[in-house]
């Protein structure tokens, strides 16, 4: 924490929670927004004129590789990438090995997580043991101990019955519940969309049913036991208007669209001929979904968005298309890609990159005087090309050659430059 | 043909075809004299990668090269770095160390071979990727076809059995489609879909419907040993809707050709009465399969890029 | 250097009739030897020449064709694909003597491909061979037995030979010099 005063100056600053959309300069000092206007205060001036000002930028689930997958990410690196994506606060996935599935494991890794200097790292604890699905992890000592949320690491927990008794366990503790819809035994040994693209190029494919049952699942059991659930990837057309009837009907769900699935579809396999970086979990979709999902953030629907940050490397993507790891790194594209996708929208981009996560997670994410400092400054129109080099070790990232706005200039988080032009 | 890999069907050209179909032609006579040899691709050399066991198809492409007097090599999924655990890619840069000229490679992931095209300078020749293509096989069941009923534009060719999941299937309706010929598949719910609609086919259920009008019947293996719980139910079940037997094959035109890319599974999809049948061709596809890949190691092989002195007579 | 120009369709039949009458001195009974026309220019020579030979002597000697394509040894420096064309021997070559016809000699290494393509099909008991035209420039040991005409030429200069369907008004040998100017 520096002990300057630090100016934003000149910024287009955008902050839906308090309906603001207008050039102004930020003043902060000592972690904290303490005025906002025109001021006379002296200080460190960092010239935003032109860029966008918004609130930093939250991920709910990032896979940050630490403890146990060293070789593709860990805690720097990953804080480091995405504070090059304008996060200020991640929340790191349990899908680690060991599996952090203890208060122990919860305190041991919020110690490393603490000293990073980029984006600020929290913890979500697995809500079962060693992801397994059957049998509860200490749900209510891991809050205890600072996880902020409870995750199935992309699971989907097929025992039914486990899945209701765990809702009912975590609810009266308050964090979160993050889980991937979905429904194993008929995903298969899909590894793409089914659908025309599929069938054009010989893979075996993942029906949209599947995430529909597991959406329709969850949305039952969330109404049943009142837990709330935020359903971490939501990729299809029939998941999304499943999610607008229960949120009108009062259930308490949330639900995140990965960025990426704004953007690309599963043609994308078929053009890259069958290039790994397209091989994700939930996988790429037909339009029509993409379309439903950026309908879906727009009107609220889909209340995050999610850079489903899965960093992989050589090991896991040199191999077979059926062979390789589903997953792709997205914390440095995330902006870009939901910009691109939501054709520009500036409020609709930042209420779901910012705001919505921070509900998810029971915070605020607000451009306010006292509010703590956390800032993204970005360019919103101008575009540029995706590619090397990346901040994560990751090198699975299905957007590279691509062009792309939101070429973030500056993050500040806690009053602190974690990303920009004078960062050391 | 001016191209360095055949990854598949889906985007050779009419004329594209028509000149791997009437090269094969002329290699049949090399296969039909006293020397079954020409030197063409002498000091060339092939490797065959057969990650899936298959006799058949590693034998004719081996002997097509072989026949071209090239310097043939052998991996397969048993050898013994396959089970240490290395790679493809790692296997192919060994492979690559050795200075090939093209490889022939199965295997069950779809997109192997076009990883490997896109990474090294060599030619890749599909000899079948998981579910996706199978161009060699389509191409001489092709011309087989050719050879029976001249142009195949406008002629009927149905297929019959676990068409979506088939490599062969997916291969003939590319390049039947191409040439103009109008497909028809057939099969059980689980394996012929609505939605094969997509490739350009029409889609009907049992084989019954599709006799009579058929120019060919294709039969399609079942290949219980990988199929998932669910897909069908009994051979006797299989057999009774879509399998083609004599009394099926007198309702079909009197000249219609009864293929199948082997190896047969007698009584389940066809009676050994029809395999042995008049109509059937099967031996014919066999014989065109050697013609057919020596033509395609010919045309991707034989020659070369850097183009020098004009020929002299 | 003076370079002959070519020869026209006079020429071409006078001296079709000077070889066919040369091989049914030298060759004996038409029924012992098979012309064998090598792929694509010495194809309708050989036809000419059994056509000529049959008015002469009442017997049509066998024809043949070989298309040495696979056998070339230029294959690799070519650049474009040559098509293939088909070499066809309806008859028993070994013990056989053989007549390799082409319209022009040059080089030399398209015989040495047509004499590859025929011992990969038996053993001729000889072979023996008759040109139109020998343009000189050997790169290898080659020579023919029966030659129509030999024509001054530089090696870079183009020759070609064009033989019309029934009339030999048609025929013509074309020299098509490297300058451009013709002397």
């Amino acid at each position: 924490m520096q002990p300057e005063t630090l100016i934003l100056r000149g910024g287009r600053v955008v902050c839906p929670a308090t309906d603001t959309d207008s050039i102004m300069d930020i003043v902060i000092h000592d972690g904290r927004i303490v005025a906002l206007g025109d001021t006379q205060v002296e200080g460190r001036v960092v010239e935003c004129t032109g860029f966008v000002v918004s609130p930093g930028f939250i991920d709910l689930g990032a896979e940050l590789g630490d403890p146990g997958y060293l070789w593709r990410e860990d805690l720097t690196t990953g804080s480091e990438a995405g504070a090059a994506g304008g996060f200020t606060t991640i929340v790191a996935s349990p899908k680690t090995d060991p599996v952090v599935d203890t208060p122990v494991a919860v305190t041991e890794l919020s110690v490393r997580a603490a000293s990073v200097s980029g984006a600020r790292i929290l913890i979500s604890g697995a809500v079962t043991k060693g992801l397994k699905g059957e049998q509860l992890s200490e749900l209510g000592l891991m809050i205890e101990a600072g996880a902020v949320a409870l995750s199935d690491g992309r699971k989907t927990m097929m025992h039914t019955g486990l899945l209701r008794r765990a809702l009912d366990y975590a609810r009266p503790f308050g964090a979160p519940v993050m889980m991937r819809p979905g429904d194993t035994d008929l995903e298969g040994s899909g590894v793409m969309h089914e659908g025309e693209v599929s069938l054009q190029i010989g893979l075996r494919g993942i029906p949209s049913a599947a995430e529909e049952i597991g959406v329709a699942r969850l949305i039952s059991l969330a109404s049943l036991t009142g837990c709330s659930v935020h359903l971490s990837q939501v990729t299809t057309a029939g998941a999304v208007r499943q999610i607008r009837a229960a949120k009108a009907a009062g259930v308490p769900v949330t639900g995140a669209v990965p960025a990426r699935h704004l953007v690309l579809t599963d043609r994308a396999v078929d053009d890259s001929v069958y290039d790994t970086a397209t091989r994700l979990l939930p996988p790429l979709r037909s339009e029509s979904d993409r379309l439903a999902c950026v309908e879906g953030v727009k009107d609220g629907t889909l209340d995050c968005i999610t850079a489903d940050h899965v960093p992989l490397t050589r090991i896991e993507k040199e191999l077979e298309y059926m062979h390789a790891k589903p997953g792709a790194m997205g914390l440095e594209t995330a902006l870009g890609a939901t910009l691109k996708g939501l054709g520009g929208d500036l409020s609709a981009t930042i209420q779901a990159m910012a705001v919505g996560p921070a509900t998810v997670l029971g915070r605020e994410a607000v451009i306010e005087v006292g509010a703590v400092a956390d800032l993204a400054v970005f360019a919103p129109i101008a575009e540029s090309e995706v590619g090397a080099p990346f901040r994560s070790k990751g090198l699975n990232e299905p957007l590279s050659g691509r062009r792309l706005p939101g070429c973030i200039q500056l993050t500040v988080r806690d009053g602190c430059i974690i990303y920009g032009p004078k960062h050391d | 043909m001016n191209r360095k890999d055949l990854l598949g069907l889906r985007d050779v050209s009419r004329e594209e075809i028509i000149e791997i179909l009437d090269t094969a032609e002329r290699f049949r006579s090399v296969s039909e004299r006293r020397i079954k040899k020409v030197p063409t691709l002498r000091g060339r050399t092939v490797v065959t990668v057969f990650m899936e066991n298959s006799t058949r198809t590693r034998l004719s492409f081996d002997l097509a090269a072989k026949r071209l007097s090239a310097d043939t090599l052998g991996f397969s999924a048993s050898s013994s770095a396959t089970k240490k655990g290395e790679t493809l890619m790692d296997t192919a840069r060994n492979i690559d160390a050795m200075k090939p000229d093209a490889i022939i490679i199965r295997h069950s992931a779809a997109g192997s071979p076009h990883m490997l095209a896109k990474a090294f300078p060599w030619s890749v020749l599909n000899a079948g990727d998981g579910i996706n293509e199978h161009p060699s096989q389509a191409l001489l069941d092709m011309l087989t076809m050719r050879d029976h009923l001249g142009d195949l534009a406008g002629k009927t060719v149905a297929i019959v059995g676990d068409v979506y999941h088939s490599r062969v299937a997916r291969s003939n309706i590319y390049g039947l489609t191409t040439m103009g010929a109008n497909v028809v598949v057939a099969g059980p719910g689980t394996m012929c879909p609505p939605s094969m609609a997509g490739l350009g086919v029409e889609v009907r259920h049992t084989i019954d419907e599709v006799v009579a009008d058929a120019d060919v019947i294709m039969m399609l293996r079942i290949q219980r040993e990988r199929l998932q719980p669910g897909m069908m139910s009994t051979v006797n079940e299989y057999s009774r809707f879509y399998g083609l037997d004599l009394e099926r094959l007198r309702r079909a035109r009197p000249d219609v050709l009864v293929m199948h890319p082997g190896p047969i599974n007698r009584g389940v999809e066809m009676t050994p009465e029809v395999a042995d049948s008049e109509q059937s061709v099967i031996l014919e596809q066999v014989t065109n399969g050697v013609a057919v890949r020596m033509a395609l190691l010919y045309l991707l092989l034989g020659g070369d890029q850097t183009g020098g002195e004009e020929d002299a007579a | 250097m003076v370079r002959t120009t070519g020869m026209n369709g006079v020429e071409v039949d006078r001296t079709l009739d000077r070889l066919a009458h040369e091989m049914i001195e030298q060759l004996g009974v038409p029924t012992d030897y098979s012309l064998v026309g090598i792929v694509t220019g010495g194809w309708p020579i050989a036809e000419r020449l059994a056509d000529r030979i049959e008015k002469s002597t009442g017997i049509r000697p066998k024809t043949g064709t070989v298309d040495i394509t696979l056998y070339r040894d230029d294959l690799y420096t070519g650049l474009e694909k040559p098509v293939l064309g088909e070499t066809r021997l309806p008859f028993e070559l070994t013990g056989q003597d053989i007549v390799l016809v082409d319209d022009v000699l040059f080089t030399g290494r398209t015989v040495r491909a047509a004499l590859d393509v025929i011992m990969d099909y038996g053993r001729p008991r000889s072979v023996k061979l008759a040109v139109l035209v020998d343009r000189g420039h050997r790169e290898l040991p080659i020579a023919a037995d029966f030659t129509g005409r030999f024509l001054q030429t530089m090696k870079a200069d183009k020759v070609e030979v064009q033989l019309g369907r029934a009339s030999s008004g048609e025929d013509r040998v074309t020299l098509i010099p490297i300058d451009g100017g013709q002397k």
